[in-house]
């Protein structure tokens, strides 16, 4: 697959505008090898910074720990690959205080590698007691769709804006209990938080078509139910069940549904800047080089619908 | 301080069954501990009765065993049936986890030390592959590069060179385990090192004869 960098081509959120990259990988230690035998195989490589260092915990000095030989393989990719970062520490919907710490290490990341944009989730990790001590929930857990909720992910995407002036996006959920009670659906919830805030959405079709199975309702109807002109990046995965219900695993190559949800959301999508492909390395036993490839290339032929 | 303490109480059930399973049969001692709303204790009396529950709570297992296993693959495969007993106690003392890798299988690995000091635990073998397992894991994480510029003291042992004390004849016991094997037979207690050497990319490891050959590559 040829390396197509639209240098021409932008994708406008709100004031801003960004470059529309073409299709990429998340990046995972599976990859190292694979990034090394086939350079300009992908557009882009997306990464999750905290897989980098360790951190010692709030409070601590010299707090992040980049770990030397991770960070070797990382300064290799971003001397190949415009670079975009998938957090999952700025726990946006954590009751309790907000990380700053973390996002000053982010402001330094992005001086660093110049981030295309940057993005996290729609739930939180970290927890905290009524001491303000915080430990991590174990998984993502989704927040309750309520206006109080609402209010405090907005204060807290404006103060990562305020700090870090490259494009930010919000990821949908994948859940598995479903609240009671709530005030807003979903869609209601990311439209408003992204014009309160004027953040971007990364629509993660897999966690829509998790959630569509697990929940039962109309993976089509839920995107369009989205303001579409604001999503700035989409995701792609394959997953598996668990326990009798279907987990957003990144367990190898994209079910067929997931490809279908792609062809039916390009169209819609205009400021769409990149497809970014996800699995996690215990399942790159499924995938091995050739369908690693195969899965870009199939993205590609979507995206070059579109965008050529 | 509701929605903190309501995120408090579903993070304390997806870590829990046990007290999932106790909010379902008696809810108020449960929903007494924490600071919540009518609506906040309906909606977590809800979701202890959802499948999507157990997937979480079967998630947040998977999700904080992943490091152990990864990281201390050797240990677990001693451990055996053991293994999920001896987690599920570590997690009840040790709920702050924080998915740093390194942080935990250090925890864990001084709590299993700890384990067969008491005797709570009893195998020939694990007290040595725990050491190894977790020395490993430290020079992984350590700035190499950095270490090799200014780690040069012929006075003590490299910062990038670990001796592990072993009770058995380490090369028979790793090629088996290498396997996921137990040794054949268990051969004769001693006094043995193997010696880990991170100074090249690749992590080397080099058996020692006995103990007081170790004071010849102390000054490696």
């Amino acid at each position: 697959m040829s390396q197509v960098l639209s240098t021409a081509r932008v994708g406008r959120l709100y004031q801003q505008t960004i470059p529309q990259l073409g299709v990429g990988l998340l990046y995972n230690p599976a990859l190292e090898l694979y990034l090394d035998a086939c350079p300009g195989i992908c557009d882009y490589v997306e990464i999750i910074p905290d897989m980098f260092w360790t951190d010692r915990g709030n409070n601590t000095p010299q707090r992040f720990e980049e770990i030397e030989s991770w960070m070797k393989v990382l300064d290799k990719i971003a001397a190949q690959y415009p670079l975009t970062s998938h957090n999952i520490s700025y726990s946006l919907g954590s009751a309790g205080i907000f990380d700053k710490a973390y996002l000053q290490k982010m402001k330094e990341w992005h001086e660093r590698y110049r981030f295309k944009w940057h993005s996290d989730h729609l739930s939180f990790v970290k927890v905290h007691n009524e001491e303000q001590e915080e430990h991590n929930a174990g998984l993502a857990v989704p927040v309750p769709y309520d206006y109080e909720v609402l209010d405090m992910i907005g204060g807290r995407i404006n103060a990562i804006k305020r700090s870090i002036s490259t494009p930010f996006l919000v990821e949908n959920n994948v859940y598995f209990i479903d609240l009671p009670e709530q005030e807003l659906s979903e869609t209601a919830f990311l439209n408003e938080l992204s014009r309160d805030t004027s953040c971007g959405l990364l629509l993660d079709i897999h966690n829509v078509y998790t959630n569509a199975v697990n929940h039962h309702f109309d993976a089509k109807a839920f995107i369009a139910q989205l303001e579409l002109d604001k999503v700035i990046e989409i995701h792609i995965a394959g997953g598996n069940e668990m326990a009798g219900m279907y987990t957003d695993s990144h367990a190898g190559p994209c079910p067929p549904e997931v490809w279908e949800l792609l062809d039916y959301t390009l169209p819609l999508v205009p400021n769409l800047c990149g497809i970014t492909f996800e699995f996690h390395e215990s399942y790159f036993h499924l995938l091995q080089f050739d369908g690693v490839t195969r899965e870009l290339n199939r993205a590609k032929a979507a995206w070059n619908l579109y965008h050529t | 301080m509701s929605l903190l303490s309501f995120q408090k109480a579903l993070t304390d059930l997806i870590a829990s069954p046990q007290l999932c399973l106790q909010l379902r049969n008696d809810a108020a001692a449960v929903l007494s501990r924490y600071d919540l709303t009518g609506r906040e204790q309906r909606r977590l009396q809800t979701v202890v009765y959802q499948q999507g529950m157990s997937v979480s709570c079967t998630l947040y297992r998977v999700n904080r065993i992943t490091p152990i296993y990864t990281m201390l693959p050797y240990t677990c495969f001693l451990l055996g049936g053991q293994l999920m007993p001896v987690i599920e106690a570590f997690w009840a003392i040790d709920n702050r986890s924080d998915l740093q890798f390194k942080r935990e299988i250090n925890i864990f690995g001084e709590f299993l030390l700890q384990k067969l000091l008491s005797r709570e635990i009893v195998n020939p073998y694990l007290r040595e592959i725990v050491v190894m397992e977790l020395a490993m894991n430290e020079l992984k994480f350590l700035p190499r590069e950095s270490l090799m510029e200014t780690g040069d003291d012929e006075t003590s042992l490299h910062p990038l060179v670990r001796l592990v004390p072993f009770d058995h004849p380490p090369e028979p016991l790793l090629t088996a385990l290498a396997g996921m094997k137990l040794p054949e037979r268990e051969e004769d207690t001693g006094e043995y090192w193997l010696m880990l050497d991170h100074r090249e990319e690749e992590l080397s490891f080099r058996a020692l004869p006995h103990k007081n050959g170790a004071a010849a590559v102390a000054g490696l």
